[in-house]
This record gives C-alpha cells, structure tokens and sequence, in this order.
C-alpha cells in the first residue's frame, strides 16, 4: 500500500515536470537576481530593478582603425550589419540634425526655457550683461556656435537653453557626422545600440553575440586592422550564461559517469546502477519543479550548483546497496559471504535531516541565488531519500523479477564487500603505527592547521560573487578610457509623488551637483534636468522673460533696435512669446520628442504610487562627500549597491560564523548526552577538526574567507557528522564503504564545483571538497574498535 | 533695350565665372586649384592678416559690419580680434573657445560640453588652413578658376548635422585667401574680406603664444 501511493505520487511529479514545469520553465541568467535586495524601501526597490532593466540593453562599441579615412565606412559597416540583424531595437551611429530639427519644432513650447547662467543674469538684475554679450555675438564668430539665428534669438536664449540640454560626449569630438577619439595609433568611432530582445534570455544572447560577429566581420571586410571594443550588461550575461550552461554539462557529465564508474566497480550489478540513475533523476526533477514553483524560475547558477545533487542524493541509495552487502575478507564480524541487512530507514533519515539541516542553514543569508540553492538540494535530498525509504525494496524485487526474464541478471546473492575496502576496515592506526609517530602526526598536522588558521583572512566584496571575464573587464576599461566618461555602478535616485515634484527636487539637486563638480569630488553628472524642466520652474522662468526680455522697452526691444531691426520685427517676436503663454513642456512630449533620448533611460516614470528619476554621477571619486551633499535634498537617495553587497555580505558571515559555533557546542552538548565523555569527544573529534583544517587549508591557499566558505562549512558539518556515527553504529566493513563512498561522490561532485568560473560556486565547491576528506580521514582513523 | 540688357548681363556673368566649377576630389586638385595660396600656406606656420566682417542678416536693411585682426596659428588655434564696433577677442582652439572682451575673460566654451563648437571651429581651421584631408570629411568641395581671375572654391556640408547650421561656404582667393562667404541655413549670409595677409613661415611670437 505504502510503496503504491509512492510509486504514484513518482509518477505525478514526473508527469507535472514533463507536461507542465518544463514547457513553462524559466532559466534566468542574470546573476543580478542573485544579489541580495540592499534597498531600503518598495519605491527604491522598484526603482533599482527598473532601471538595471532598461540599462541593461544598452550597448556601446567603440570601431578603431589606424586609417582615419576608412573609419567613417568602418563604423558605418558595423553599425549597418548590427541594424540588418533584426537583434537591436536602436542603433546609433551617424550624428543628424534630429535635435536641432526637434528643437526648432518645439519653438514655441521651448520660448518660456532658460539656460542656468541666463536664468541667474536675469534673475539678479544682470540683464545688462546678457544685452552686451548679444550685441557681440551679432559681430564675432560667437555667433556661429547658435542653432537659432540672431533674427529668430536676437538675445541667444534659446541657443543657450538648447545647448546647455544636450550632454557632453566626453574625449569624443565630432567630426563631421561622426563622434571620434584618437590615441596614439587608431582613430575611433562610437556605435551604441540597444538590444530588442530581454537581455537575459539565453536566445537574446545568441542573436545579439552573432549580430555583433557579423558586424565584426563586415567592420574587417572595410578595414583590415579593425579593432572592436563592446561594454554592456548583455556581454557580461552572455558570457556568465555561457559559461554556466558549459559548466553544467561538464559538471553534470563527469559525475553521473563517476557515479556510474562507482557503482559498476562496487556493486557489478545492473539493478543498482538502473535504479541509482533513476533516483537522481527523480530528485533532479523534484528540486526543478519545486524552484520554479517557489521562485518562478530556475537560475542558470543553481543548476551549475544543481549538479552536485548527484553526488549527494546517491548517498541513500549507495547506503542501501552496501547494507544488502555480506562482509568480504576473512575476518568479517558476520562472517564472509551472509548479507545481515539491517533496517536503515533510521540512518538514512538521520543522515538526511542532518544534511537538509547544513543547506538550510544558507537560507539565513538573504541571498535569493543561495536561497534557490538551499531549497533546490533540500528538496532534492529528500526526494532521494524518501524514493530509497518507500520504493527501494518492491521496486528492486519487480525490477529483479523482470530482469531476470529478460536475461538481463542472473541469480545470484549481491557482491561482498570488496576486499581492500575490508582489509582497510580491519586495519587500525594504532596497529599500524608505532605510537610516537601517532602522536608527531597529530603534532605536524595540529601545527600546520595552526599555521594555516592564523593566515587566514576574510574579504567580503560582490567580486566573491561575480567576476566577469578578462578580456571582457579589459574590452570595458577600453571603452571608458576613450570615451572618457566613468559612469560607475553609484547613482542617485530622486522620488517623489508626482512627475513634477521629481523634476522639482532634480533642480533642487543641480546646484548640489554643480558644487561637486567645482569641488572636484564629481567630474560631471547626466540628469534628466535641465532637458525636461518642471512646471514651477517653467512658470518662474515666463514670468521673467515677460519681465526682463519680452515686455515693452526692455532687453529685447533694446538690443534689436542697435543691431537694427525695425519696430516690426521686434513685436513679431513679442506676439511669438505671448502666443507661447499657457503652453509648457510636459513630461510626455518630452518623452516623444528625440531630444529626449540622450537621458530618457534616467526618467523612470510612475512606480505604484510614486514616481523616480535617475542621475548618474561621471568620476566619483568621494563617494562618502558625495552621498552626504546628495541626501541634504529632500527625496534624494544615493546607491551603492556594490557597497551596500559587500556590507551585507560582512554582515551574513559574521552571523554564519557564529552559528557555526553555537552547531559545533550544541552538536558536542547532544554527544555528550548520549555517549560516555570520552566516546562523544571521539564522535565529535572529526567534524570539529575536518572544519578547523579547512580553515587552515585556506588559509595556507591564501584564499580570503567570505560568506560562503563559512556556509559550506556547516554543510560540510551536516554531510560529515554523519561519518562518523555511521562508523560508530554500523557494521564495520560495511560502515567504511558506506562512508567511502558517501564521501568519494560528495568529493567528486564538490571538487567539480571547485573548478567553476562563478567565484561563489567555487568557494563551496573547495570548501565542501576539502571538509568531507578531511572529515572522512579524521573520522575513520578516530574511529573507536569495534563490536 | 531688353534684349540689350541682357546681353550685357551674359557677358557681365561669363566675366565673373570664366570656367565650369569643376570638383575637388583629393589633396593635389586642391593644391592646383588654390595654386599661389597653396605654395604659400604650405611654408607658414602662422598667418595674419586683417579683416572686415558683413553679417547680412533676414530682417535688417543694412548688414552688420565689424574688422579687426586674425591670427591663424598651425596646431595651435586661431585668434580672431575684432577692434570695431568693439574690442573682443575670440580664441578656438582644439580644445574649445574662449572670448575676451576689453581684456577680460567673458566666456570660455569646452569642446566636450559642447560638441557643436567642433563643427564651426573646424570650419574655421580647414578654411585658413586650406587643408584637403580636414575640409573633405565635413564638406564636399568644387572649383572655379581661370587664368587671369580669383580662383574660388565652394564648400557644401555632407552631413545633415552641418547642413542645419551652413548652407555653403565659398572661397575666393588669388595668392592669399582674399575672402570668405558663409551662406547659414536661415538665410543669413556672412561676408568676410581678408587684407595685408602675411605667410610666416616662423611660429608665434612669445606675446602672441601667450593670448593662446
């Protein structure tokens, strides 16, 4: 009855993962979503994730070739081939006249704006200074730098406001109708695009990385020696998803072959090995359907992580398999060739739960990926476990029965313990050891763990996280360096209740800024303001140009009559202005307009109730000034969100260590409990040392201890305190291979993980690695005689 | 009579432009074209001269008029001095542009703030400098010239961006540039006579260097 309603309930979850999990399954490859949330509101929250989304399509390249003839058709063969493959929502090139053709057609929204030095002259009574500098630039070259004409903008104003909107292109210089920067050898060029498709889906990533080979290819067809650079969030994802999708194969294949290898050597049975493979599977599919359950998507990383699920969940059935086993050698307690199976439900609940216990302890850090993780093998183990508890013994009596039909078995009893695994069960350290060399051992391997424990240092940066490629990193700084702009991961956020109140706050903002960039702390910031300008300010700017400009015998009237134009012409542009009266620039045509594009990403808009804009800060090299003068303005936020990680990253480890502590005294408490002192002391010697040499081993790697080591040494406590009860309670022989090969795939499928190119994932990966073998030899050369 | 008139007008036109305009295509055209003004300007490296100005602007009757001196310095920038109606210096440099009115310091334009600025100062630097590789990549180029007369070269953006600030420039020279017509996109159209133009084959004096 119990084994039928587990069978069925294998049979629905498989059903549930083939027609309904898989079709809708989600895989997520932006590590970003693995990042703990440092927000400190909803609003913020939002905001951040909005914007990290519109950024994260962004692409710029910069097109070199050291024939400065050829680089306008090199670009633009690049910029061709990127547009034709269909994979780009936008891609810029060739600088046109759309922003003075935009602005000479927004004429009348654009009468009532104000550059920030006129607004001052007027506003202080300098008008005069204002009228002077008009007069000029009607007789010098100054004059040449205007959009508008001087009969259109006799006093330069819209010009000026038009010319103070657009930003800066840093080092790159506009020649003809191309952005170029040279160094010593090439002539650059800029191309920037944006990608069409979510930049986090592995098949956006093939289109893009192909589109941008292709454009490569036709960039070389123009100029042999083109030289391409790209920066952009999407490169970083693809390559992450690339090299994670290869790291799950590789993982992945190499286990399950090692398993089998195992099983094969071990057991020389086909039954074991078809109905291993079937438990990992089921458990597989268990921890997928479970994670996209809770999460609503699997990520890339909890699969690469996902792999040492094979090692790990084939305890239970390899637990199961050797309990079947007759003792082998001549000295079996049983005797050699009679299987005494025990019944190991108990055990391997025991040993289950102490695992499950070591993952879930990674659920304290609120790390979404580590949480995934945790729930992933948790619910994986179980399911493991759980199959070998309820179906193992029917299922492997029909499996027999069918097999031996079709010829697949013979009948016989199951395969002894081999024989070196039982002469290492039967030899003893003490035996084969004179004592003296026991205690120097103990001496050499103390003093060497000391060593290493007092090397040991800890480092908790986002890079424990993530670190992108080389040539990636490289191909970056490439960019940075010629454009000259370093826009870094530190932006402010401005919030508000409504669109104008953000745009208020943002000039409240632009004279604090202004103040950085005249203190040195900030090279420059790109804002949404002054391009879009609130109402208030709009209202507050007519009433002075009616005042100062626009009314009968002032500025305008004056500086058109000594250049001069004649009465008519000076009330044309007095009934242009007045006929402008009431109409404003609102966030929505602004949006619409392509003098918005150079900022539109920095407009957040509405989110929920509230509403956020972006600014994005160029050389901050004061992050500490910057962040006090920013948060003075009411709604302003500054973010870090590489800092506010790596403090969060600090703080989680802190605590992860101390409970290790409180485990390792409680896990000794309960020993002591249970055994005599010395016995617990025995029992307990090697997880407590299997930890302390890890640490050490670290340390000797010079490798800095963060989050995650610690994490891993409490799931090495969960895997490895098992050891050495099994080895206490167990049958001798049978006890050791248990733990052999408990510990031989838990090495196997951790030790893979150690060579994985996701730091974090490689931080468990050696420390899980080097914990178990460590544990597993302390444990067995501790072990006490047995019965 | 009518006829009469245009007779003499035909002629009036076949005076003033005695050969097709023909296109500028590379450096040595350019040079064969420019001819005196071109061996001259390939020795020096400063040039100085006088100017006077004609802003004939939409909506005014008379044109606005101003002179002064220039100052055309190779790899280093250009001085442009007006001394009447008032005295206002006006330096562009690769790096952008500064004026000084009465000797004081009134405005100083980076080039990275403003990437226009880039457009007119190249203008302005190929357009002394006479420079084929520098004048091709903003502009597409033709000529005129006959033995006996000016040699004039006309100058029309490639690019849209251009095109929305200059609708032309034209040239007129016989063994230094004599002057310059800027024709802008609003109609507005800008004279330039250049006299007493010197070629110094030697730099900047310490005094000038310093202005920069």
């Amino acid at each position: 009855m119990r084994f039928r309603i587990a069978f069925v309930a294998v049979l629905a979850l498989l059903a549930l993962f083939a027609f309904w999990v898989v079709p809708r399954m989600r895989v997520e490859t932006n590590l970003l979503a693995l990042l703990p949330s440092t927000a400190e509101n909803r609003v913020q929250l939002d905001a951040v994730k909005r914007f990290a989304d519109r950024s994260s399509r962004e692409l710029v390249f910069v097109v070199g070739t050291a024939s400065r003839e050829r680089l306008r058709a090199t670009g633009q063969a690049f910029a061709e081939s990127l547009r034709a493959s269909g994979a780009f929502a936008r891609v810029d090139y060739v600088v046109d006249d759309r922003y003075i053709a935009a602005a000479r057609a927004d004429r009348e929204l654009r009468t009532g704006l104000l550059a920030a030095r006129d607004r001052e002259l007027l506003a202080t009574g300098n008008v005069a200074t204002l009228e002077r500098n008009a007069l000029r630039a009607a007789y010098t070259p100054l004059g040449f730098t205007r959009p508008f004409g001087i009969s259109d903008d006799p006093l330069g104003i819209a010009s000026a406001a038009f010319a103070e909107e657009l930003p800066g292109t840093g080092r790159a210089r506009l020649e003809g109708d191309i952005l170029v920067v040279k160094d010593d050898s090439h002539a650059w060029t800029i191309v920037r695009a944006a990608t069409a498709g979510d930049p986090y889906r592995t098949e956006t990533h093939h289109v893009v990385m192909s589109a941008i080979d292709a454009a490569r290819t036709a960039a070389t067809r123009v100029a042999t020696d083109a030289d391409i650079a790209g920066s952009g969030v999407i490169l970083h994802a693809a390559a992450a998803a690339s090299k994670a999708q290869s790291e799950v194969a590789v993982f992945g294949g190499f286990d399950l072959a090692a398993v089998i290898l195992l099983i094969v050597l071990v057991f020389r049975q086909l039954r074991p090995l078809v109905v291993t493979l079937l438990t990992i599977g089921i458990a597989t599919c268990a921890a997928i359907a479970m994670c996209h359950f809770v999460f609503g998507e699997v990520h890339i990383l909890t699969l690469t992580f996902g792999t040492s699920l094979i090692g790990v969940s084939v305890d239970y059935a390899m637990h199961y398999f050797v309990n079947r086993m007759p003792s082998g050698g001549s000295v079996g307690a049983d005797g050699p060739g009679v299987a005494h199976p025990h019944d190991i439900a108990p055990a391997l609940i025991l040993g289950c739960t102490t695992t499950v216990a070591g993952y879930l302890t990674f659920l304290i850090a609120p790390i979404p990926g580590l949480r995934q993780i945790a729930l992933f093998s948790a619910t994986g183990l179980a399911t493991a476990c759980a199959v070998v508890i309820l179906l193992y013994p029917r299922s492997l009596e029909l499996l027999s029965i069918g097999f031996r039909k079709a010829k697949l078995e013979r009948d016989r009893p199951p395969r002894a313990v081999p024989g070196w695994i039982a002469r290492l069960a039967d030899r003893r350290l003490e035996n084969a050891l004179p004592r003296m060399a026991i205690v120097a051992l103990v001496v050499v391997v103390a003093g060497g763990g000391a060593a290493g424990l007092a090397r040991l240092e800890a480092r908790d940066d986002v890079r424990s996280l993530q670190r992108p490629p080389p040539a990636l990193v490289a191909a970056e700084q490439k960019v940075r360096s010629l454009l000259g702009i370093g826009f870094d991961t530190r932006f402010v956020l401005v919030t508000a209740a409504s669109p104008d109140e953000v745009l208020r706050r943002l000039e409240a903002l632009d004279p604090v800024l202004r103040d950085l960039v005249a203190a040195r702390r900030i090279k420059g910031a790109l804002s949404v303001s002054p391009s879009l300008v609130s109402l208030e300010r709009q209202r507050a700017d007519r009433a002075l140009l009616a005042r100062e400009v626009y009314a009968p015998g002032a500025a305008l009237g004056r500086v058109m009559e000594r250049l001069g134009f004649d009465a008519a012409a000076v009330a044309a542009r007095q009934s242009e202005f007045a006929a402008a009266d009431g109409k404003f620039l609102t966030p929505a045509h602004w949006l619409d307009s392509p003098l918005s594009a150079p900022v539109r990403h920095l407009w957040l808009g509405a989110l929920g109730a509230d509403h956020a804009a972006v600014v994005l800060l160029d050389g901050n090299v004061a992050p500490d000034a910057v962040r006090a003068a920013v948060e003075a303005v009411p709604g302003v936020a500054y973010v870090d969100q590489v800092a506010d990680i790596s403090n969060v990253l600090g703080e989680y480890r802190r605590i992860a260590s101390w409970l290790m502590l409180v485990v390792v005294t409680v896990m000794l408490a309960c020993l002591l409990v249970f055994y005599r002192s010395g016995a617990a002391v025995r029992t307990a010697i090697p997880a407590a040392a299997g930890l302390a040499l890890t640490l050490a081993t670290l340390g000797w790697m010079h490798e800095p201890v963060n989050l995650f080591h610690v994490l891993s040494l409490l799931l090495v406590l969960g895997l490895g305190v098992d050891y050495a009860i099994i080895l206490r309670e167990g049958r001798n022989q049978q006890a050791v291979l248990a733990v052999f090969l408990s510990m031989t795939t838990t090495l196997i499928s951790f030790g893979l993980l150690g060579f994985s190119s996701v730091p974090f994932v490689r931080s468990i990966g050696i420390t899980v690695a080097f914990g178990v073998a460590y544990t597993f030899l302390i444990a067995l050369a501790a072990r006490p005689r047995t019965h | 009579m009518r006829a009469g008139l245009l007779v003499l007008m035909l002629a009036a036109a076949s005076v003033a432009w005695p050969a097709e305009p023909v296109s500028v295509a590379n450096a040595a055209q350019l040079a064969k074209l420019t001819r005196d003004t071109a061996r001259s300007l390939s020795r020096a490296q400063v040039v100085r001269g006088a100017f006077v100005q004609q802003r004939h602007l939409a909506g005014l009757s008379k044109p606005l008029e101003s002179d002064g001196r220039f100052l055309f310095a190779r790899g280093t920038g250009i001085e442009w001095h007006t001394e009447k109606p008032f005295d206002s210096q006006f330096i562009l440099t690769e790096g952008g542009m500064t004026q000084r009115d009465e000797g004081g310091e009134t405005l100083r334009i980076s080039v990275a703030d403003q990437p226009a600025l880039t457009v007119v100062s190249r203008v302005f630097f190929a357009l002394f400098a006479l420079d084929f590789n520098a004048l091709s990549q903003d502009f597409t180029m033709s000529g005129t010239d006959a033995p006996g007369a000016p040699w004039q070269l006309a100058l029309r953006p490639r690019t849209a961006a251009l095109g929305s600030v200059f609708r032309q420039a034209l040239v007129t020279g016989d063994a230094t540039v004599k002057s310059v017509r800027l024709e802008d996109a609003n109609g507005d159209v800008t004279e330039i006579a250049l006299r007493d133009v010197q070629y110094d084959p030697k730099g900047l004096t310490p005094d000038e260097r310093r202005r920069f």
